[in-house]
C-alpha cells in the first residue's frame, strides 16, 4: 500500500525539488502539491493525507501553526507531518504528541 | 615764495614714520588681533591700541626732538619768528594720530577677513567629511536572505534544471561583483547599474509564484552616463516586501527610461500586510528614509522623488527622477 502524501511550499523551486524526489520513491503517492498552507488546508479537510512534506517558514500559515492546526483535530486518519527547513537557523523537533501526530524536522 | 628746499631732516621723518606705520601695521595684524581681539578680549584689545596709540606719539616726539626736526622746519617756513621748543604743530600731530588709526583699522579688517576666509574654508571641509562619513553609513546593502535564498533555489534547479542552474549561478556571481565591487566605489556606470538591476530580477522570479505577475521595462541606457551604484535596489526590494501574497494575485511593475542625461525610474506593486514573522521584513537593507537623504546629499536639487499609495488604483507607486549631467 503506498503513502499518500501532498507537499507544501512557498518556494516554487524548491517545491519542484520535494515533488521531483516524492515521486521518485516508490512507496509515496504524491496527491496534491501546493504554495501555501491554507490551500492545502482546505486539501487536507476534503481528502484522506496520510503525510505532509512542508516547509517550517512560510507565509499567512507557516509550517508549524498547520501541524497545531492538525493536532488539534480529531481526523479519522492519522496524519503525520514532515517538517524542514533550508536553512540552519533554526532546527527544531517537534515529537509525538498526545493526540498522535509526530512530527520531523529535517534540514534539507 | 618759489621753491623751497625741503632739509634733509624731513626725509628721515617720513621714512621714519612709514616705517612705524608699516611695523604697526604687521604687528597688529599678526599680533594683537590674533592675541587680544580673536580671544574675545575686546577690553585688552583697546587698551592695547590706546597705549600703542601714546607710544607712536611718544616716539614720533622723541625722533623729532633727536633729528631738531621742528626746528629747522621752524626756520623753513618762518625765519621772521623765534623759535620755541616747546611748542609743536598740532594739525601736524593730529594729522600723524589719524595715520596710526587708519593703519590699525586697515590692518584689523585684512587681519579678521583672512581669519574669516580660513574659518570658511575650515567649515566646508568639515561639511564635506561629514558628508561622506553620512554617505558610506548610508550606502545600500542587498538584503543578505536574498542571497541565502537564491542559492537555496540553484540548489534546486542542479537537480531540475542544470542549464538554469548554471545561468543563475552566473547570474549571482555577476550581482556579487557589483556588490563588493562596484558598490565601494561614489559612482558607477548607468548600464552597469541597469545590468544589475536586470540580474536581481531574473533572480527574484525564480522564487515568485504564478500569481505575481511582474512586468520589467528596462531601456539599455547609453555608455556614459554615471550614477551612484545601488541607488534604486531599495525601491526593488520594496516592491517584492509589500506586493507579494501567498494566496491573492498582485502586479509588480518596474520600468526605467533615459532621455538625454535624464533617468526616470517608476516602480508600481500592490499592497498587502507584510509577513511579520517572514525574515526579510526585519533585516531591510536599507529604509526609504536613508534613501531619501542619500538621493539629498548625493543629488541635491538634481532628482524628484514623488512615492506613495495612488488612491484610485490602490497600488504603491514611486516615481523617481535624477538628472545625471
Amino acid at each position: 500500500m503506498k503513502i499518500s502524501c501532498i507537499a507544501i511550499d512557498d518556494e516554487p523551486l524548491a517545491l519542484d525539488l520535494l515533488c521531483k524526489f516524492i515521486q521518485q520513491t516508490t512507496f509515496l503517492e504524491l496527491e496534491g502539491k501546493f504554495s501555501n498552507a491554507i490551500e492545502a488546508l482546505g486539501y487536507i479537510n476534503q481528502y484522506e493525507v496520510n503525510l505532509i512534506f512542508m516547509d517550517i517558514q512560510m507565509p499567512d500559515l507557516s509550517g508549524m501553526e498547520l501541524a497545531r492546526i492538525l493536532d488539534g483535530k480529531k481526523n479519522s486518519v492519522q496524519t503525520r507531518v514532515i517538517l524542514y527547513r533550508l536553512s540552519s537557523i533554526c532546527l527544531r523537533r517537534i515529537q509525538g504528541r498526545s493526540s498522535g501526530l509526530p512530527a520531523q524536522t529535517l534540514q534539507l | 615764495m618759489g621753491e623751497l628746499e625741503l632739509p634733509i631732516q624731513f626725509w628721515w621723518k617720513q621714512i621714519y614714520l612709514v616705517g612705524l606705520l608699516i611695523s604697526i601695521f604687521y604687528l597688529n595684524a599678526w599680533g594683537i588681533v590674533p592675541k587680544f581681539l580673536l580671544k574675545g578680549k575686546n577690553y585688552s584689545y583697546l587698551l592695547v591700541i590706546l597705549l600703542g596709540a601714546v607710544l607712536f606719539y611718544g616716539l614720533i616726539v622723541y625722533f623729532e626732538q633727536f633729528i631738531h626736526y621742528g626746528q629747522k622746519m621752524h626756520e623753513l617756513f618762518n625765519p621772521e619768528k623765534p623759535y620755541l621748543a616747546n611748542k609743536r604743530w598740532v594739525p601736524g600731530d593730529v594729522f600723524q594720530m589719524l595715520l596710526y588709526v587708519i593703519s590699525i583699522g586697515l590692518s584689523t579688517s585684512v587681519a579678521l577677513v583672512e581669519k574669516w576666509q580660513k574659518d570658511e574654508a575650515l567649515r566646508g571641509e568639515l561639511e564635506r567629511q561629514r558628508i561622506n562619513t553620512e554617505l558610506s553609513y548610508l550606502k545600500a546593502q542587498i538584503n543578505p536572505h536574498f542571497f541565502f535564498n537564491t542559492l537555496n533555489n540553484i540548489y534546486s534547479l542542479t537537480t531540475l534544471d542544470v542549464s538554469k542552474a548554471q545561468e543563475a549561478l552566473l547570474k549571482l556571481s555577476r550581482m556579487m561583483r557589483y556588490v563588493l565591487y562596484e558598490n565601494q566605489k561614489d559612482t558607477t556606470l548607468l548600464s552597469k547599474e541597469v545590468k544589475f538591476i536586470e540580474d536581481y530580477l531574473e533572480l527574484m522570479k525564480m522564487r515568485l509564484s504564478q500569481k505575481v505577475h511582474l512586468l520589467v521595462k528596462l531601456e539599455e541606457p547609453k555608455e556614459d552616463l554615471v550614477i551612484a551604484p545601488m541607488l534604486f535596489l531599495p525601491f526593488l526590494e520594496n516592491c517584492f516586501k509589500h506586493g507579494v501574497s501567498s494566496q491573492q494575485e498582485s502586479e509588480i511593475s518596474i520600468s526605467l527610461e533615459v532621455m538625454g542625461d535624464t533617468v526616470f525610474f517608476e516602480t508600481k506593486n500592490s499592497i498587502f500586510p507584510i509577513q511579520p514573522d517572514s525574515p526579510e521584513a526585519h533585516e531591510n537593507g536599507i529604509g526609504l528614509v536613508n534613501t531619501q537623504r542619500r538621493l539629498n546629499l548625493l543629488y541635491p536639487e538634481k532628482h524628484r522623488l514623488k512615492l506613495g499609495k495612488d488612491e484610485n488604483s490602490e497600488q504603491y507607486e514611486v516615481h523617481l527622477t535624477i538628472n545625471l549631467a
